[in-house]
């Protein structure tokens, strides 16, 4: 039985549906979050993003002495400020950002030597350093716990088909690979039959019941929205990628309404150590400028398809790490320090370069090889909490355990900006 | 300190929200009228909680051997076990297990020929939580590769996995001062909680940190009067230092355990206010804080209660924490320490007590080895089969987790509320009805139904009544009784005979269902 998606949404809207048979009797979510709080998106580039290919120091000769092949030219970028450009590929994100609504953020990172994919992205994924960092909960979990059977079962939602380790340790997180990928099996001609059987037993169960039919109801509501019925808005055109698959998933879910609060997307693929770029004949152009299209081109479309929802989204894209400043033999780079974070809202202050550029010099790089982290990656994820999500500093501080949170980056309009100016230093 | 401020911390938002979280879940379900099974009897429950989940057969056998006969034997394995595990250990591959340190340490170098040794193991001990009569000795196996957990698959650990497997199974029931010498000693845990790494030049705290606060004397006794604070971690990893392992590829003692004189920090440490004087002979510093946090009553209470969480129920009375600490504490140096300790649990009338029956909600192994032992499901490994898979371990995972994979120290947790989620119960649904549905037909992940019922049984009601005392084997609610039938006889008159297109159609599935009803989901 597949529920009409126009009488599937009323009902939900309308916080509760009764249909007979197997599929949904009742949605026993909450309401849906207070406006006040940003959905937040998360978006991780998996394997350490080149973002000196991204979003390149293209004036500097520094970058081009060490990136004789790879380095892009003033005709390679959509400059910014005479200083940093983005690489044509990422048109889409020259777009966001002439909009006003993307804070580009280099240099960002966390304060200790790693370039090991596994301990940084757990570094990242958790919010935590050191040792910690390789055995505690999820960053996303500590803020979204505690949950309970109330809560929408699709309050945090990883598009993959793990949950990410940022909501690990989190009860209520669910892992999907699409909107049409959270569905129960079973042998065809009986399945709405075992469906049914379930959903009765679990009924009448005190303990477990709550959450087992949250599982069902959450396998309908997801099964009665098919990706091919949902129509983005606005134009938007989703290419036929991963990510952008991914991207449309999560716009079909917020547009449901169903207590989003969080959602976490992967995009892998940026480990480049070798042949990052076609070369010096168009640096512009290869492997790592389809993975930047890639990326650039699904943001784009997210943000054109809920134009209706600016203002109660917002979007973080980070990486384990940025790569070396020298390009290696093989014409790719290889595991480096500062990378990039960019902060997608339309809060965003004003259309510039956030944080410390620490240069390029060699006395300039970390360790003498690599981008500095001038920023820490905390400091980002803070300001989102505190300006988007509510979150006091008192909360923050439990968050991220060692981190010190004394200053934002910036790219934020403060709530209530007169009054709270004080915490609102900007670097510069 | 590792996972301990995030993890302590959620347990406390935990406990915090406990109470609205039950007033919740009564609320969601409040106009449904409560109809729970009734308590098993006293066989059932023991198969349930002492075992990976009754097979066909087993709470009958548990009742004519008595209870506490079947108890105390579990408790006392012999060598003899079943020819079903005969036959599946002689199906799998086992020539690591029979390798000498030297040989399995050779083999860090590929990746592909490191995780061989961890794989059998791992495929091993999904034979034995099967098919192995000694039911809790796979319980107690599994309690302690959780309590002193190491990532299986890192080198040199996934190489040295079958003898951390021997030592596991050496010391499951035995002492526990003994055994936490041996998992210290051992290069898994030296290299995974990097204490080889340790010098005096360098001291790495990691390992001693976990070994007061997860191996010892636990998170309840950090920072409170007479357990221990962070001077008491500082002091003890300068005492650990110097234990290693050898890494030299060319000594014939490569892999073992190894102590660097000249590695070790010489000078006095003073932990829980006991002086540990200068240049005492090798290892004699480590030896003396394994003495301290093992003897230390804190470490009784901490043990105690993780047996008791595993045992008997979530919130075991304070006056059975003290009684298992007490008989913890009193054998020290017993031998038998554990095996003491865990008589007296099940010997107790809060063991046996009809409210602490089924009252434990599986975690992920609990459910899947209890579905595979109650269906007959075998193990089954393929070397190179069609799809190239090697075995059922992808399908398994999809359940909880990899078996010898968890990253934390902190091994994987008892708590309900971790496992007890949409996505858990979600992938439990699927993994039977995909199993039913025929996906997984060619890893042999196959269960015989229709073909095993009576052929005597006709009606809805006899078909499953049979079933329920198969698989479940306990009385169920009336509603779950009533909705298997529901679901053989399609809305017909459940006591008139089944056609045998119906029985086809419905008797597999029938069987999966079992094995998903909310009592299948306890033990």
């Amino acid at each position: 039985m597949k529920i009409p998606r126009r009488q599937f949404l009323q009902g939900c809207c309308a916080g509760i549906t009764a249909m007979a048979g197997a599929r949904l009797t009742n949605v026993t979510f909450a309401q849906t979050p207070a406006s006040s709080r940003d959905i937040l998106v998360t978006v991780f580039l998996r394997g350490g993003m080149d973002a000196l290919s991204l979003v390149a120091p293209y004036a500097d000769s520094e970058y081009h002495n060490a990136r004789p092949e790879l380095g892009l030219e003033s005709s390679n970028v959509v400059d910014l400020n005479g200083y940093f450009g983005l690489n044509n590929a990422a048109s889409g994100l020259a777009a966001l950002y002439a909009a006003g609504h993307l804070a580009l953020i280099p240099a960002c990172g966390f304060p200790e030597a790693n370039r090991s994919h596994f301990d940084a992205q757990d570094i990242f994924d958790r919010g935590l350093t050191g040792n910690a960092a390789r055995n505690g909960d999820g960053w996303l979990s500590r803020h979204l716990s505690p949950s309970n059977p109330m809560d929408s079962v699709f309050r945090a939602v990883s598009l993959a088909s793990e949950p990410s380790v940022s909501l690990e340790g989190f009860s209520h997180s669910l892992a999907m690979t699409g909107a049409d990928d959270f569905s129960l099996n079973g042998q065809w001609n009986n399945v709405n039959a075992l469906r049914l059987a379930l959903r009765n037993m679990y009924a009448a169960d005190p303990l477990i019941g709550g959450v087992a039919l949250q599982t069902l109801d959450a396998a309908d509501i997801v099964e009665a929205a098919p990706d091919e019925d949902y129509v983005p808005k606005n134009g938007a055109v989703y290419p036929n990628t991963d990510f952008a698959k991914k991207t449309r998933s999560v716009a079909q879910l917020i547009r449901m309404e169903l207590g989003m609060e969080a959602a976490t997307i992967d995009l892998g693929g940026w480990d480049t150590h070798e042949n990052q770029s076609n070369g010096n004949s168009n640096p512009s152009q290869g492997y790592f400028a389809n993975m930047a299209k890639q990326l650039a081109d699904g943001l784009l479309a997210f943000w054109t398809d809920l134009q209706d929802y600016h203002g109660r989204i917002t979007v973080v894209v980070m990486s384990e790490f940025g790569r070396r400043l020298r390009e290696n033999n093989s014409r790719g780079t290889d595991h480096g320090h500062g990378g990039l974070m960019m902060v997608l809202s339309a809060n965003v202050r004003e259309k510039k370069v956030y944080g410390r550029w620490p240069g390029l010099a060699q006395e300039q790089l970390f360790e003498s090889v690599d981008v500095d982290a001038t920023t820490d990656f905390r400091a980002v994820l803070a300001e989102i909490l505190r300006a988007r999500r509510g979150v006091g500093l008192q909360e923050i501080a439990q968050l991220f355990p060692g981190f010190n949170y004394d200053k934002n980056v910036g790219f934020f309009l403060p709530e209530g900006a007169s009054t709270a100016a004080k915490d609102w230093n900007l670097f510069e | 300190m590792s996972a301990s401020p995030s993890l302590s911390r959620r347990d406390f938002f935990r406990k915090a929200a406990g109470a609205g979280t039950m007033q919740a879940s009564e609320k969601l379900i409040a106009n449904t009228p409560r109809d729970v099974a009734p308590a098993p009897s006293l066989a059932a429950h023991v198969a349930n909680r002492l075992t990976f989940g009754p097979r066909p057969g087993d709470v009958a056998a548990i009742d004519a051997q008595g209870v506490d006969a079947w108890v105390n034997a579990q408790l006392n394995p012999t060598s003899s076990d079943t020819p079903e595990l005969a036959s599946a250990l002689a199906a799998l591959p086992t020539n690591t297990f029979a390798e000498n340190t030297q040989t399995l340490y050779d083999r860090r170098i590929e990746y592909w020929m490191s995780v061989e040794p961890v794989n059998q193991v791992r495929h091993a001990t999904m034979a034995r939580m099967l098919h192995s009569k000694w039911q809790l000795r796979e319980l107690m196996v599994e309690f302690w590769r959780d309590h002193f957990n190491v990532y299986g698959y890192d080198s040199p650990v996934s190489c040295l996995y079958p003898e951390w497997d021997r030592l596991l199974r050496q010391h499951c029931f035995g002492n526990f001062r003994a055994f936490v010498e041996a998992t210290s000693k051992h290069p898994a845990m030296l290299y995974f909680l990097d204490n080889y790494l340790s010098t005096n030049a360098g001291p790495n705290e990691n390992f001693a940190r976990e070994l007061c606060e997860l191996h010892t004397l636990g998170a309840i006794n950090y920072n409170v009067t007479g357990g221990y604070i962070d001077d008491d971690v500082y002091e003890a990893s300068r005492c650990f230092t110097g234990w290693t392992y050898e890494r030299d590829g060319k000594s014939p003692d490569r892999g073992k355990f190894k102590y660097v004189r000249d590695n070790h920090d010489r000078f006095q440490k003073v932990i829980f206010g006991t002086d540990i004087p200068r240049d005492q002979a090798d290892l004699a510093d480590g030896l003396k804080v394994l003495d301290l946090v093992c003897y230390h009553p804190g470490t009784a209470r901490h043990l105690a209660t993780k047996l008791l969480h595993r045992f008997v129920s979530e919130n075991p009375s304070e006056a059975l924490i003290n009684s298992t600490a007490d008989v913890f504490y009193q054998n020290r140096t017993d031998p038998n320490q554990i095996r003491l300790t865990l008589q007296h649990i099940f010997s107790s009338a809060e063991f046996r007590s009809t409210s602490n029956r089924m009252v434990l909600f599986k975690r992920p192994y609990d459910w899947i080895v209890s579905t595979m032992r109650a269906l007959n499901i075998p193990y089954i490994y393929r070397d190179n089969d069609d799809d190239n898979d090697m075995d059922m371990t992808w399908m398994i995972n999809q359940v909880g987790y990899q078996l010898f994979a968890w990253r934390s120290p902190k091994g994987p947790t008892f708590d309900r509320y971790t496992w007890c989620s949409a996505n858990g119960m979600l992938r439990r649904y699927n993994f039977i009805f995909r199993i039913d549905a025929g996906w997984w037909d060619n890893k042999g992940l196959v269960y015989p139904s229709v073909s095993i019922l009576p052929s005597s049984l006709k009606t809805t009601r006899e078909i499953c009544t049979w079933w329920v005392n198969r698989v479940i084997q306990r009385t169920v609610s009336n509603t779950t009784f009533e909705n298997l039938m529901t679901f053989v006889s399609n809305g017909r008159n459940v006591d008139l005979a089944l056609s045998t297109s119906q029985i086809e159609d419905k008797v597999p599935r029938l069987a999966a269902l079992c094995t998903v009803t909310p009592e299948f989901m306890w033990r």
